[in-house]
């Protein structure tokens, strides 16, 4: 019988063969196996710890009967007012001329609406990661209390996904990249119960820590800032442009 | 739905929009999922972000699952490609370097036996570090989880013949690697 190459002894040793394949009986042959067979239970010595009690969190369910989140009313009211107020600005201003684009046009730009409603998104993130670092704990009390930070998540949440999914529309990519990297960690604390054990608190937060999320918050909230503030500059030197000319 | 325990079923449940029904689901898998994704990584807290990131992924991405295939399948699937990334941006140094988790080890150990165990599983760590992410994956799947060729083939994107290849380069690297600890064991 042809001695048996490496391969074939593994496959054997793995039940990877087709079962009836004979393993040459020479004792070298034999060894070989025998050394695969004990690296292989070597291997399956490696214990596995037991998986914490640690909830799986999901996203709430859209499915009927959930309420209508507060979020909604709110930021459709406020986008709402900006392009109403965008449009006031421009219908009570002094007349531009005929062929330039009015102000009012260019402030109501979605791609500005959203950066404008995201940098606030972010600006309330910032706060609410902040805020965890300093729940409501009674003075030698066992629990300290999560409710604040636990719905303003749950509103952040939905609002969040409404803006990733804005950016992905707009090509943002890096905005839709960081909010998506949000979702976990404000699900984790909406779905946290109200009052944790100061351990389950520690964890939370060294969960947040870890994942460098406040830091990424603070950058993208900072470049935003700066580009609205750029836009801002461009669009009164367009203005004043245009003043000049009339 | 308690009495809803077919998997198939509680899967066409929870395509048709029932969180119950995923919640139940993720009940069945959550241990088998850690337990691979812990022998992907070595680290108990990398192993349970990996265990909710695939159902959260799942839960997402519930409406591109064919209800004709296996759930655990495609469970099994996304926990791979999780652990994949997070192998990937794992340099190979870091690899190297993480740590012995206390819990490997049982309590009820003698010092003696406590040491060598420890030892043991410190060379185990290292040997499998020393594979490729894909390497590790396609060995784990068939070693520990005793899939079939084909299921690790369609969870690593391999065909049958690329996965056995993958799993025997595994396997020659680890005989190299635990070759000191099986000295004086034959």
């Amino acid at each position: 019988m042809k001695h048996a190459d490496e391969k074939a002894l593994i496959a054997h040793a793995m039940g990877l063969d087709d079962g009836d394949e004979r393993i040459c009986d020479c004792a070298d042959c034999q060894r070989e196996l025998a050394q695969i067979q004990a690296t292989l239970a070597t291997l399956s010595s490696w214990e596995v710890p037991e998986i914490s009690q640690r909830p799986i969190l999901l996203p709430e369910p859209k499915a009927r009967g959930v309420r209508r989140p507060l979020w909604a009313g709110v930021w459709a009211g406020a986008i709402a007012a900006a392009l109403i107020a965008a449009f006031a600005l421009g219908r009570f201003s002094r007349p531009v001329a005929p062929l330039a684009k009015p102000a009012a046009t260019a402030n109501a730009d979605p791609s500005r609406v959203l950066l404008v409603v995201v940098a606030d998104h972010l600006d309330r993130t910032q706060a609410l990661l902040v805020e965890l670092e300093h729940p409501l704990a009674a003075p030698g009390a066992r629990t300290v209390d999560l409710s604040l930070q636990q719905s303003g998540a749950r509103e952040l949440l939905a609002s969040n996904r409404l803006y990733q999914q804005g950016a992905d529309r707009s090509g943002d990519r890096k905005i839709a990249q960081l909010l998506a990297g949000l979702e976990p960690i404000l699900l984790q604390i909406a779905q946290s119960p109200d009052r944790v054990t100061a351990a389950e608190w520690t964890k939370l937060e060294d969960r947040i820590a870890e994942s460098g999320i406040l830091f990424q918050v603070r950058v993208a909230d900072e470049n935003l800032q700066a580009t609205l503030r750029k836009s801002l500059l461009n669009q009164e030197q367009h203005n004043q442009e245009q003043h000049k000319a009339l | 739905m308690q009495q809803m325990t077919n998997t198939a079923e509680l899967s066409v449940t929870a395509l048709a929009g029932d969180p119950e029904a995923f919640r139940l689901l993720v009940d069945g898998y959550r241990h088998r999922l850690f337990r691979l994704a812990f022998r992907m990584t070595g680290q108990t807290q990398d192993a349970e972000d990996l265990v909710q990131e695939t159902f959260l992924r799942a839960y997402r991405n519930l409406a591109r699952f064919d209800a004709r295939a296996s759930m655990g399948t495609w469970l099994y699937r996304i926990c791979t490609n999780a652990a994949l990334d997070h192998l990937r941006q794992r340099r190979p140094r870091e690899r190297a370097q993480v740590p012995i988790e206390d819990d490997y080890v049982s309590a009820t150990a003698t010092p003696e036996r406590l040491a060598a165990s420890g030892e043991t599983q410190m060379a185990i760590t290292r040997a499998l570090d020393g594979l490729t992410p894909v390497e590790r994956a396609a060995f784990t799947m068939r070693h520990y989880e005793q899939l079939s060729i084909a299921e690790i083939g369609a969870a690593l994107g391999l065909g049958a013949n690329a996965t056995k290849n993958t799993i025997f380069r595994g396997v020659q690297k680890l005989r190299r690697e635990l070759a000191p600890l099986q000295k004086g064991c034959l």
